[in-house]
């Protein structure tokens, strides 16, 4: 096996890695898998700068990246509503949805659908719930079955719960288009190869650079995370003037 | 095809369509995500899609120069920049409305 071959069977795989879990990121229902997909297509990544003779981006990928995605995933765990995405996969098992994962839980397009009538939805709905919360104990979601929803009631939980919103189509022509026309650019453009490998050592050249010509950038970084830290702070920190209503005088408004 | 292998390896053109593909995936997710975390992930893609082409020209095109290692330490400084502001934005937004779909938050006075 010569050295050539190797390369692209580790190239092959890299890629095909970092393509299938950032596709995966969004297919998947759940959005702690979400983040993780992302964090493996980041590793793949750091993986292709060490094919491409560039250790020190690779180094420089695995600490910020991956580091600031497990701050993501952290964040996400603590305040989505369903990190897990099972409420959401009970759901599409459910109501026998189609597609793969969470590109089947899009907005519903369209006008809703006209509200029922009231007798008859409350008869079939209760009767149905009671039925399902003896069967399986009450679990929150099973409730939903197909057959005991009106449209109008699968209409405004898929507004509640879908993961996409209504252009799905379009987004997805739309980053197809824009991926076609970057291959085709791509592969059209003479590019000026030079058929040398690298020499120097990348942190010392880089490190070099950084403190003589592109001081100015560098210098510009240190000032822009000091504005984004700031800025951080302040759109995150509790906002104290925004006093809610004391539950004291709503009680008073209510009780007459 | 001297930009497809070079000395036998992948070249220059498969670590571009790698990219380009990548870049394709973080336009779909950042134009049908409804969660904004979902949003600021494929925004990430799509940084990394354009780090991954500045890497492979550096490597393909002017090995010599090392300037484009620069550009992508400063982008990905930029992209943690707008990483943590991005999720200050989203953690207002969810302590106001309680959850953070960007289209739920078409206004954004409360």
């Amino acid at each position: 096996m010569s050295s050539g071959l190797i390369e692209w069977l580790i190239f092959l795989s890299l890629a095909m890695i970092a393509i299938v879990t950032a596709a995966g990121m969004i297919i998947t229902m759940s959005m702690y898998r979400a983040g993780l997909a992302l964090m493996a297509s980041f590793v793949a990544l750091a993986g292709l700068f060490i094919l491409l003779n560039a250790d020190l981006l690779a180094a420089i990928q695995v600490m910020m990246n991956v580091g600031g995605m497990l701050v993501m995933v952290l964040f996400m765990v603590m305040m989505m509503m369903d990190p897990g995405g099972e409420m959401m996969w009970g759901m599409k098992r459910d109501m026998h949805m189609r597609g793969p994962g969470a590109l089947s839980m899009h907005m519903p397009s369209g006008p809703p659908p006209p509200e029922e009538q009231e007798g008859q939805l409350d008869a079939g709905a209760m009767s149905d719930m009671d039925v399902q919360e003896t069967e399986v104990g009450g679990h929150d979601m099973s409730d939903m079955e197909m057959g005991s929803m009106t449209p109008r009631q699968n209409y405004t939980m898929m507004v509640d719960m879908a993961m996409s919103t209504a252009q799905l189509p379009w987004a997805i022509v739309l980053g197809v288009v824009s991926a076609l026309l970057l291959v085709i650019l791509l592969i059209l453009t003479p590019w000026p190869l030079a058929g040398i490998a690298p020499t120097q050592d990348a942190s010392r050249v880089v490190g070099e650079l950084l403190l003589s010509r592109y001081m100015i950038a560098f210098e510009g970084a240190a000032l822009l995370i000091l504005a984004g830290i700031a800025g951080a702070v302040l759109l995150a920190k509790r906002e104290r003037s925004r006093v809610q209503t004391p539950p004291e005088t709503k009680q008073r408004g209510e009780q007459p | 095809m001297s930009w497809f292998t070079s000395s036998g390896g992948p070249g220059l053109l498969p670590y571009l369509l790698v990219g380009a593909i990548l870049f394709g995936i973080g336009v779909t997710g950042v134009l049908s995500q409804r969660n904004s975390l979902m949003i600021l992930m494929s925004i990430e893609i799509i940084i990394n899609a354009a780090i991954l082409t500045l890497v492979a020209f550096w490597r393909f095109v002017r090995p010599d120069q090392f300037d484009a290692q620069v550009f992508v330490i400063i982008i990905v400084t930029i992209a943690a920049v707008e990483m943590a502001s991005g999720l200050g934005l989203v953690l207002m937004v969810f302590r106001q409305r309680g959850n953070a779909n960007v289209d739920e938050a078409k206004e954004l006075k409360q």
